[in-house]
């Protein structure tokens, strides 16, 4: 077989020692973010045995008793793991559907609002609750929604639209709902960046040629704008599939947490705290996290695969 | 003449170790062999025959002349101990860890003994998470403490904690061992049949004198009332009027369901409580760990909170309160009828109340009040258990660490060391009334303010609340000042009442269980969520679906874990692993 000739026009290969010394200053940059992966994502990986043994603080991983698989059976028979596991099932999914297409119909308005002052004004506005943590969107949600002295059932009453206070965040399929709804407010507007950024990449010459083959501005957004982000749609939505559908916000639930709730209030992030954390069951708590984090990547790989199949480029 | 020297001292160290031999032949560390069923045993009144025998054994005073702090010298090498003080998050206050009395006592105690004294806040709302990631990361504090009892022996279980030698104790810390002695807490040490922790004291533990509830009194005059109500029929009567005269929309404001709902659902049941009580159901059901939803008395309790909701006394939002601030923004704005907490010279709400209410007129609330024939025969109470701190020391404590904790707490129960820590700088935190009691300052913002409630979270390693020498001078110091009224001889009233219930034998603790229950660990977080959700459903749902929705939820908590709680009680009461009843107490 001849050997295939050099182009005089291909740069010359050169060692990896060339490019650190050209580019040191870059490669002193990244070793920070390097490190801080290594430390947090993979240095505790040791800790997950913690999963297989019947931890206790006090003797630590040479003095805890190995029990194999035996904490994944307790979990997988635990009726109270069973309804966290169906409950963010359930909520991540309803959450995925209705809060991702969200950021993306918001990022195409803001991309059609011309008026430059009023397009700034309006994604200060979407982007601040983003900022205010689940704490604070809580407590102004009950302050707001409570049945009797909520200032939205007060109005609503005062003035004869509804004779009795509507229970939003005290039943427990008005919560749901109201739950999910914040969630997206709070998140649609920081969520819609990321897309902002993505169309500002598509060539403004196709919105030229199109408009100069007539197209309206409901058309050069489904041609054109939508295509244009289409990718980072994908990706978006095969990290939202890893990390969405097993997870669950703490913050958000165990802020929004009341007696008449916990039927659908009781996720796993709640399990976790309830039947690992706060009682030093560690072991528990790390296999639950352990089987989330599993059942994300498998999502993840899956989701990954069948992007590939409808022929975009996929994450992995 | 070096060399006789070392030979003297040779023999000098041997004499005192084999005389130190001898005397363990003869001392009074408590036989371990029995030490598992006699530390079951009990309630002052009640100890069981191996009960009676260990305490025979280990009752036994230390004279504090050759022992004791005369005794201590300082520490060739310097040791440092980590003690546990609850952070308690409260405004306005200085860093648990690092204030002016840290600094005392290192300065007072650590310094004259080469000890290092490091305070390590623990949040008060999450204990376990805190002392959990200490002991996971090795950094167990020297002595580990808690009130309540599942917690230590959970420690002690897991081998966080070291087993420990009383004679030792007592030989360093005398003056601290011989109150443990007075106290009769010596039976409260052992778990699992090992020796592990000792007490702190809680003075008048049966009569809790500091909490008290107040009621509105102008409100009362105004429907027609010269006295507090004194039993339950008068209490809805006081309530019905008070809403029918406009005075108040929900005059319960569901106060007390709040706090059932949220810190003490446990305690609320004891006036249901048949006297005397069957000591098998006391066993099982009666604990601060786990709500007793299938029991009769917390039926009863929940029947009542139905009714008082359908009456209107309660706020139809109640449990979306927080008792802490809604409710007692309330009370301080005049919205509803009572309000209860501790006492001290300064209590911020009664002072805010009085500004925002200034023709308003408190009266104390009778213990008496819910007392209605056939549901609560008698104002039964929950005592508190007969210690405060129970008090255990890490497994990684070396001897030193361990001597220097000991000394720690003998030093701190010193009457001179605690008048300082509680009371503070005369003339800057407190002053001396007539009769010469220390009255403190409760505004005073300096360097050297008082932590939370007199330090107390750092003297409760010696007791569980400040006293002084007579009742009377200790009420009078827990009596709040600069208030339009003065309610000394109503605080005092209140006492002596408590103190007519007691004698009764009304008041009488939860048990106490010398080994651990695995079925609470496993079960007692999620069970109180669900108690939570059925209690309210409970109080607010339709009286006439009230009893088949109690029966439902019944079967579904015992079936959620309370059955396999209440099970294992049981078993290790039938194993003399716990305390049993006072005699006046039981059926």
């Amino acid at each position: 077989m001849a050997k295939k000739k050099q182009s005089p026009y291909q740069p010359r290969k050169r060692g990896i020692g060339f490019y650190i010394k050209r580019d040191w200053q870059l490669y002193v940059l990244l070793l920070i973010p390097l490190a801080l992966v290594i430390i947090f994502n993979y240095a505790a990986y040791p800790g997950l045995r913690m999963a297989f043994m019947n931890y206790k603080p006090a003797k630590g991983y040479k003095g805890s008793e190995w029990v194999g698989w035996d904490i994944f059976v307790k979990i997988f028979k635990d009726a109270d793991f069973k309804r966290a596991l169906k409950n963010s099932l359930i909520f991540n999914i309803i959450d995925l559907l209705v809060g991702f297409p969200m950021p993306i119909i918001l990022a195409l308005m803001l991309n059609e609002l011309r008026y430059p002052r009023f397009k700034k004004v309006t994604q200060t506005i979407l982007y601040l609750p983003h900022f205010l943590s689940w704490a604070i969107v809580a407590n102004v949600a009950y302050t707001m929604f409570r049945p009797s002295t909520g200032l939205v059932n007060i109005w609503l009453m005062n003035h004869g639209i509804i004779e009795k206070g509507i229970p939003f965040l005290t039943e427990k399929w008005h919560w749901a709902v109201t739950y999910i709804i914040i969630g997206v407010w709070q998140s649609m507007g920081w969520g819609s960046i990321i897309y902002l950024a993505a169309i500002t990449n598509i060539s403004a010459e196709l919105y030229e040629a199109a408009g100069i083959d007539g197209a309206n501005r409901w058309q050069k957004m489904w041609h054109i704008t939508l295509p244009g982000i289409k990718s980072t749609t994908v990706t978006l939505l095969i990290m939202n599939l890893g990390r969405g559908l097993m997870g669950s916000n703490f913050e958000r639930l165990y802020t929004f947490d009341n007696t008449q709730v916990r039927d659908f209030q009781y996720q796993l992030a709640i399990y976790i705290y309830d039947k690992g954390l706060s009682g030093g069951n560690f072991s528990r708590a790390t296999a639950v996290v352990l089987f989330q984090s599993a059942v994300g990547l498998l999502m993840v790989i899956i989701s990954d695969r069948i992007a590939k199949m409808l022929g975009e480029d996929g994450l992995i | 003449m070096k060399k006789n020297l070392k030979r003297l001292s040779v023999f000098a160290v041997v004499s005192a170790m084999v005389m130190g031999s001898l005397a363990g032949c003869g001392g009074s560390n408590p036989d371990p062999t029995t030490a598992a069923t006699t530390t079951a045993a009990t309630e002052p009144a009640t100890t069981t025959t191996a009960a009676s025998s260990q305490q025979e054994q280990t009752t036994t005073a230390v004279s504090s002349d050759a022992t004791g702090m005369d005794a201590w010298t300082p520490f060739a090498d310097r040791v440092k101990i980590t003690v546990p003080v609850y952070d308690r998050s409260k405004e306005g206050y200085p860093a648990v860890d690092d204030n002016y009395w840290t600094k005392w006592v290192q300065t007072e105690f650590g310094d004259k003994y080469n000890i290092e004294v490091q305070y390590v806040p623990i949040p008060r709302g999450d204990v376990m998470t805190r002392y959990s990631m200490l002991i996971a990361g090795d950094q167990t504090p020297t002595i580990l403490m808690e009130y309540d009892y599942p917690k230590v022996a959970e420690w002690a279980n897991d081998g966080a904690m070291q087993v420990i030698d009383l004679d030792k104790f007592a030989e360093v810390a005398p003056t601290y061992y011989n109150k443990m002695v007075e106290n009769d807490q010596l039976r409260y040490t052992d778990i699992n049949g090992e020796t592990y922790f000792v007490l702190s004291e809680r003075p008048y533990y049966n009569t809790p004198y500091t909490y008290v509830r107040f009621v509105r009194m102008d409100w009362l005059k105004q429907v027609g009332y010269d006295h507090v109500p004194t039993n339950y029929a008068e209490y809805t009567d006081a309530l019905t009027k008070i809403m029918e005269a406009g005075l108040c929309e929900h005059p319960g404001s569901g106060e007390l369901m709040l706090a059932a709902l949220q810190n003490d659902a446990y305690t609320r049941n004891f006036p249901y409580r048949e006297f005397p009580i069957s000591e098998e159901e006391w066993i099982q059901h009666s604990s601060l760990g786990t709500g007793s939803l299938s029991w009769e008395p917390t039926y009863k309790f929940l029947k009542r909170g139905n009714a008082e909701f359908h009456a209107g006394f309660l706020n139809p939002e109640f449990d979306l309160f927080q008792y802490e601030t809604d409710i007692k923004a309330d009370f301080i704005n005049g919205k509803i009828f009572q309000y209860g907490g501790y006492m001290s010279a300064n209590v911020d709400w009664l002072t805010a109340f009085y500004e925002n209410n200034p023709d308003a007129e408190l009266a104390v609330a009778s213990n008496y009040m819910a007392v209605e024939e056939g549901v609560v025969d008698m104002p039964t109470l929950r005592a508190d258990n007969p210690f405060g701190m129970i008090i255990g020391f890490s497994n990684l404590a070396t001897e030193d660490e361990l001597k220097a904790a000991w000394m720690y707490m003998e030093w701190m129960v010193q009457e001179d060391t605690l008048f300082v820590m509680e009371n503070g700088i005369e003339g800057v935190t407190y002053t001396l009334d007539e009769d010469g009691i220390p009255v403190v300052d409760g505004d005073y913002r300096g360097e050297e303010m008082l932590n939370h409630n007199c330090n107390i979270d750092m003297t409760c390693i010696a007791h569980a609340s400040k006293v002084n020498d007579t009742i009377e001078q200790s009420i009078k110091a827990i009596t709040p000042q600069g208030l339009p009224q003065d309610f000394e001889q109503a605080l005092l009233d209140n006492y002596n009442e408590l103190q007519e219930i007691a004698n009764n034998g009304w008041a009488y603790s939860d048990p106490v269980f010398a080994m651990t229950i695995e079925e609470e660990s496993e079960y007692t977080s999620s069970l109180l969520s669900l108690f939570q959700e059925y209690y309210v459903t409970l109080v607010k749902c339709d009286p006439a679906e009230f009893d088949t929705l109690y029966e439902d939820f019944k079967n579904r908590y015992l079936e959620a874990g309370y059955q396999e709680i209440i099970d294992a009680r049981l078993k290790a009461y039938q194993n003399g692993q716990t305390t049993t009843l006072p005699e006046s107490a039981k059926k």
